[in-house]
């Protein structure tokens, strides 16, 4: 039986392996859970993202049994988990902070579950041997944590929350304490892995970029709320709103002062659109990813064209970051990410550019955290 | 492909879920326990003290009965300002051999440090007696008092700084060895010379370990009643009148009220003291760089000489000791022989004594690590609910700042109380056992928490999720962990029995009269010699113990391999 097959068995065909129906949690007056509703399907990875503080590792915690839900339930392979101990659940679990076992190797630390649950010592030696082939550290089997890679270590932590062949795979900012390469590598294989062994997985991370790269399906989380769920490209493409907008990269926001079918005004500035907002009552803006704005040559001819004053330049490598404002309208600033490759010379500050703002990569979003 | 989900059993196995014992019952049972040693004994001393003989309340008459005894409150003016000039002169011997050790190339430190260290082996009454040697109306060199007199307020005073030295250096290095290389880099930079550096950097940053070891200190000397009693002469302080109100007088009312007065000052240092040690953790920071003392050959010559001089004054205060007791029949006869000590061991009530320490000091490492390492671990990795863990947590911190006189009264009004059940086990070697725990509980407490609070708290959390119990990860991974200090905690316990006078003395009875206690009896009948041999025995054995156990810990770092890259 193939993995994909043996964990498709586990869940019943059309329910989500982990099942939240709206999980509250309240430290005192603070609720930093709120009604959460998320589904996490059978072997997909799901990333929770969000800014520190927003709930995202009380919401792990919650589904770990670290801590209790107030209201709501949890339902994990079709059993309520809501009340059960951390002990009674079926789940591996890995820390930001590893958490190895000092005082036991690379082998020890895989096995530990395995002789707290009686597995006999045969069998036990032949998994944990398995487990560290398939992280790759077979070789350090005898070391303590102390005398591998920090990398290595988060490896040993992975391999010891699979050894029970866990349903559910949860990771706590797994990456975050490596260092930017070891991660983007570490990254890559953690997704295969989890691909191939076709566990279903949890991550919660404040890394967008880590989100993107392992998630089949992301949640954005902002104070104790889900705000939206998707999948990477569909929530990049169509944020719900302008915090997971601005949450998933740079953006442009143009309050919208008036509008109606087609044309809008923004700050001052006069806007071809293809929507047609519900509202302008000071919460609505056109937003623009700064990648999708065009400058100079590119920019002329097109639509939501402006002269612009260059307010400043940065240099990213290939990319230039350069803000400009533009010569009519209420004083906004437009930020563009442009390639260094096509401009023979780059504006200076001070200069008059064109400007463009696409009216496909236009979109209408409200601020939803100020209401 | 052979993947890790084919080669597994199809579904694991879930255990069976315990109803969590461990969580509930051990912190309560632990409550119930050290309630009983400590807060209820002390709670009936206070109680006491506004109670007549006949069980009325009288409000604070026996405190105003107390004021109007002129000898009485004497002995608390003398008690307040013997201890305070005993514990200023303390500190300033002490500063400058801490900051030898810690900020200065001196040569031997380890030397030096086993030397400063040596009364902590003994018990108080043993320099007491080498000064007795020295300084006494036979001593050898008694014209170094200008014709004053060793007994009174001169042996007291001298005799408590070599017994609390010990303690300052170790509580003024760990303040002077925790601070900020940058800041001097900084000060160099400013064109700070060393004296500036000196005065505006290391002395504010050290002056909370000052004030914690003063306040320690102070407690020390202010309760101690083994000096007053050896060198105290006619001169009373309030630790030898608590025993002569109680012992000589039967008027426990009055002692209760000498318990209160001996208290209040030590609750109120201790105070002071846990202030300054969260102000002096306030001002180190986690990226702080430590300081390597640079070369300063005047320096180091200046401090090394008094280092030295400080050492030689315990050594040949140490030394007299151990001489006198080896002498025939002091100071006619100086011939030595080892009559003292044959003595003990021929005197069958002294031999006794002596076993009966060992008994003791072995009960009480076996049950105080016991209780230490379970209190300990408790605390430190939050087992079982909030109140009973903090609850644990509040009386393991009480015994520190109580006296050791102040509880053994204590245990006789609550342990002798009729009403009683517990009753039974007063007179006996296990009352003083379970008083010896309470007595020294705190610091062995606090060095399980420190140890256990080092490890990451994930761990449990990833021990949980790994369905392991919670007794199941105390015994394969936080053991482990402690065992190195639970050594250092059986050391602690271990000296300390052996040496401690204050508590037991109001406990003992002819069948459980311990060491160090036959010391001061021997005292009381001018019996120096053998004295003296007694209480070398009592530091030989100790010396002993210590460096078996640190042996025993040597060997248990060896066998734990990954403490070390």
């Amino acid at each position: 039986m193939t993995n994909a097959a043996l964990h498709q068995d586990r869940g019943a065909a059309s329910s989500p392996y982990l099942h939240l129906k709206g999980v509250s949690k309240r430290y005192g007056k603070v609720t930093v859970v709120d009604t959460v509703d998320l589904r996490a399907p059978t072997s997909k990875f799901v990333c929770v993202l969000g800014p520190s503080g927003c709930g995202k590792t009380t919401l792990l915690r919650l589904i770990a049994g670290f801590e209790t839900a107030d209201s709501g339930r949890i339902i994990q392979a079709g059993n309520d988990v809501t009340a059960l101990p951390p002990e009674r659940r079926d789940y591996g679990i890995v820390f930001q902070s590893y958490a190895l076992f000092p005082n036991r190797t690379v082998a020890g630390n895989v096995s530990f579950g395995l002789e707290a649950t009686g597995v006999p010592r045969a069998e036990r030696e032949k998994r944990v041997s398995e487990l560290l082939r398939l992280v790759g550290l077979a070789e350090h089997m005898g070391k303590y944590p102390n005398q591998i890679s920090g990398g290595q270590q988060q490896r040993v932590a992975l391999a010891r929350a699979l050894a029970l062949s866990p349903g559910l795979l949860l990771l706590d900012e797994p990456l975050s304490a490596l260092d930017a390469n070891v991660r983007s590598h570490l990254r890559d294989e953690l997704k295969a892995l989890q691909q191939r062994i076709g566990v279903t997985a949890l991550m919660v991370t404040h890394d967008r970029e880590e989100a993107f790269s392992v998630a089949d399906q992301i949640v954005i989380m902002n104070k104790g709320r889900i705000e939206q769920t998707g999948s990477p490209e569909q929530i990049y493409r169509t944020p719900a709103n302008l915090f997971v907008a601005r949450l998933l990269g740079g953006c442009n926001a143009l309050r919208l002062e008036a509008a109606d079918h087609n044309h809008a005004m923004a700050q001052g500035l006069q806007l071809s659109t293809n929507f047609t907002p519900g509202h302008t009552n000071g919460s609505a803006y056109a937003c623009i990813r700064p990648g999708a704005v065009l400058v100079g040559p590119e920019a002329e001819g097109c639509e939501n064209a402006f002269a612009a004053r260059v307010v400043s330049l940065t240099f990213l490598g290939d990319i230039v970051r350069l803000q400009a404002r533009p010569e009519q309208g209420a004083g906004a600033l437009i930020e563009a990410e442009v390639l260094r490759s096509r401009f023979e010379t780059m504006p200076a500050a001070g200069e008059i550019v064109t400007v463009a703002l696409p009216m496909r990569h236009l979109m209408f979003l409200e601020d939803t955290s100020t209401s | 492909m052979t993947t890790v989900a084919d080669a597994m059993p199809q579904r694991r196995q879930i255990q069976r879920w315990a109803p969590p014992m461990v969580q509930s019952l051990l912190p309560l049972t632990a409550v119930i326990l050290l309630a009983l040693a400590t807060i209820l004994p002390i709670g009936a001393l206070l109680m006491r003290s506004l109670f007549d003989r006949h069980g009325s309340f009288i409000g604070l008459a026996n405190f105003v009965r107390y004021l109007a005894e002129p000898g009485l409150s004497i002995a608390a003016w003398n008690s307040i300002t013997l201890s305070g000039i005993a514990t200023a002169l303390t500190v300033v011997i002490a500063y400058p051999v801490a900051y030898a050790f810690n900020r200065s190339r001196m040569p031997m430190k380890g030397v030096f440090r086993t030397i400063i260290m040596l009364p902590l082996l003994a018990p108080s009454l043993l320099p007491a007696l080498g000064l007795i040697y020295i300084l006494g109306t036979q001593g050898i060199a008694k014209d170094l008092l200008f014709g004053g007199q060793l007994y009174g307020p001169n042996g007291i005073v001298i005799a408590s700084i070599i017994y609390a030295l010990p303690h300052a250096v170790l509580i003024m290095s760990s303040g002077l060895a925790q601070s900020d290389a940058r800041l001097y880099e900084a000060a160099r930079a400013l064109r700070a010379g060393p004296w500036r550096q000196f005065l505006q950097i290391t002395l504010p940053f050290s002056r909370y370990s000052v004030i914690s070891a003063a306040s320690v200190c102070f407690v020390l000397i202010f309760t101690d009643f083994g000096i007053p009693t050896v060198v105290g002469g006619s001169t009373n302080v309030l630790a030898t009148d608590i025993y002569k109100l109680v012992i000589g007088r039967f008027d426990f009312e009055l002692g209760a009220v000498v318990g209160v007065l001996l208290l209040l000052p030590a609750v109120a240092a201790y105070g002071i003291d846990v202030l300054a040690r969260r102000a002096q953790r306030a001002t180190i920071t986690g990226k702080s760089v430590p300081v390597a003392p640079s070369k300063s050959p005047m320096r180091d010559i200046a401090l090394t000489a008094f280092t030295a001089i400080v050492c030689f004054a315990i050594l040949f205060v140490i030394g007299m000791a151990v001489f006198g007791s080896l002498v025939k029949f002091w100071p006619y006869n100086l011939s030595l022989d080892f009559k003292n000590y044959t003595r003990v061991f021929v005197d069958s009530d002294d031999g006794r004594a002596l076993i009966a320490s060992l008994w003791l000091a072995g009960a009480t490492v076996v049950f105080g690590a016991m209780a230490v390492a379970i209190t300990g671990w408790l605390v430190a990795r939050r087992i079982g609910g909030g109140l009973p863990r903090q609850m644990v947590q509040a009386l393991a911190m009480l015994p520190v700042a109580v006296p050791g006189l102040v509880l053994g009264l204590g245990y006789i009004f609550f342990f002798n109380a009729p009403a009683n059940p517990l009753s039974v086990f007063f007179g006996t070697l296990t009352i003083m056992v379970v008083c010896t725990v309470a007595h020294f509980y705190t610091v062995p407490h606090l060095m399980v928490v420190g140890t256990l609070l080092r490890a990451d708290p994930e761990i449990d959390l990833a021990a949980r999720a790994l369905q392991s119990s919670p007794l199941g990860t105390a015994r394969r991974i936080h053991w482990p962990m402690l065992l190195p200090t639970m050594i250092d905690v059986c050391m602690y316990f271990f000296v300390n029995a052996m040496t401690t006078v204050s508590a037991l003395i109001f406990l003992f009875t002819a069948n459980s009269r311990v060491g160090a206690i036959a010391v001061v009896n021997l005292l009381e009948g001018s019996r120096f010699g053998q004295a003296a041999a007694l209480a070398v025995l009592i530091m030989l054995i100790s010396i002993f113990a210590t460096l078996a156990l640190n042996s025993v810990k040597f060997y248990i770092l060896k066998s734990q391999p990954w403490r070390s890259k």
